[in-house]
C-alpha cells in the first residue's frame, strides 16, 4: 500500500514537472549564440543518457543482490530496469544524431564518447538475447546477473572516454563547461524530472514484469498438477 | 534542413518511442492481468 501511494506521488509529480521541463528547455533557456535553437537537443540529450545509466545501475546492483539471494523477485527487477535503460539509451543515440547533423555535419562520427555509448548499447542487447535463449528460469538470471554486472563497468567508460581521449564530444564540467548559468539551472530541472520519470517507467515495467512471473508461475503449478 | 527540422526531430522520435513503449506494457500489464483473473474464476468454480 505504501509502495503504491509513493508510486501515485512519483506520477503526480512528474506529471506537472514534464510540462515545466518543457516550458523551460524552449521558453525559458537562452538560444545558443552559435549553435541556436539546435543546441536545446542537449537538454533532452543529457538527460535521456542519465535516464539510461539509473536503469543499467539498477541491473548492476539487482543482479549483484540476486547472485547473493538466488530471489527471482532481483532478477526481475533487473530485467526491468535493464530494458528501461537499453530504451533510454537507443534514444540518447538517436538525439545524439539529430544533434550531430547539424553541428557536425555528420550524423555519425567514430568518437570515443560515441563509440564507448553503441558498445554499451550493444552490450545490453546482448543481455536481452542471452535471456531469450536460455529457458530455464534460475539458469537465465544467473547468466544474465553476470552479464549485466560486467556490462555496467562500461558505463564509467562511456562517462570519461571524453576525458582519457581525444574527444570532439561536449564535455559537461562542474564549473558548467561554458553554459550560461540559465542553461544550467534549466539542464539541472530536467536532469531531475528524468531522474523521477525513470524511476517510475522502471516501476511500471517491474509491475508488468510481476504480473508475467506470476502468470508463469501459475501455469506451471496447473501444468505439474496435471501431470 | 534548418535546424528546426532536427530540433522538433528530436524530441518527436523520443517522446513517441517512450509513449509507444509505455502504451506496448500497458496493454501487456492488461492482458496478463486478465488471463490471472481468469484462471483464479477457473479454479474457484472447480473448487
Amino acid at each position: 500500500m505504501k509502495k503504491e501511494r509513493i508510486t501515485k506521488i512519483l506520477l503526480a509529480l512528474v506529471l506537472v514537472m514534464l510540462p515545466v521541463n518543457f516550458y523551460l528547455i524552449f521558453q525559458v533557456a537562452p538560444t545558443e549564440r552559435i549553435m541556436g535553437d539546435v543546441q536545446r537537443i542537449f537538454y533532452l540529450h543529457v538527460s535521456l543518457a542519465v535516464s539510461a545509466y539509473i536503469g543499467f545501475g539498477v541491473l548492476f546492483v539487482s543482479s549483484i543482490i540476486f547472485l547473493i539471494k538466488k530471489n527471482l523477485y532481483w532478477d526481475t527487477i533487473a530485467f526491468s530496469a535493464g530494458e528501461v535503460g537499453l530504451m533510454f539509451s537507443t534514444l540518447v543515440l538517436i538525439t545524439g544524431s539529430f544533434w550531430a547533423r547539424p553541428v557536425w555535419n555528420v550524423w555519425w562520427t567514430w568518437d570515443p564518447r560515441l563509440v564507448t555509448m553503441l558498445i554499451l548499447w550493444f552490450i545490453y542487447i546482448g543481455y536481452f538475447m542471452l535471456r531469450k535463449s536460455i529457458p530455464e528460469r534460475m539458469k537465465k538470471a544467473r547468466y544474465s546477473a553476470i552479464i549485466g554486472i560486467l556490462g555496467f563497468l562500461d558505463v564509467p567508460v562511456v562517462r570519461l572516454a571524453t576525458k582519457w581521449w581525444r574527444s570532439i564530444h561536449p564535455r559537461l564540467s562542474k564549473e558548467g563547461g561554458g553554459l550560461d548559468p540559465l542553461m544550467i539551472k534549466v539542464m539541472l530541472f530536467s536532469l531531475f524530472t528524468f531522474v523521477v520519470f525513470t524511476i517510475i517507467v522502471i516501476l511500471f515495467r517491474f509491475r508488468v514484469a510481476w504480473a508475467e512471473e506470476r502468470l508463469y508461475s501459475i501455469l506451471n503449478e496447473m501444468e505439474e498438477y496435471h501431470e | 534542413m534548418n535546424s528546426m527540422f532536427f530540433l522538433f526531430g528530436a524530441y518527436s522520435v523520443a517522446w513517441l518511442v517512450v509513449a509507444g513503449y509505455l502504451l506496448f506494457n500497458l496493454k501487456k500489464l492488461k492482458n496478463v492481468e486478465t488471463r490471472i483473473e481468469d484462471i483464479e474464476e477457473l479454479l474457484r468454480r472447480k473448487q
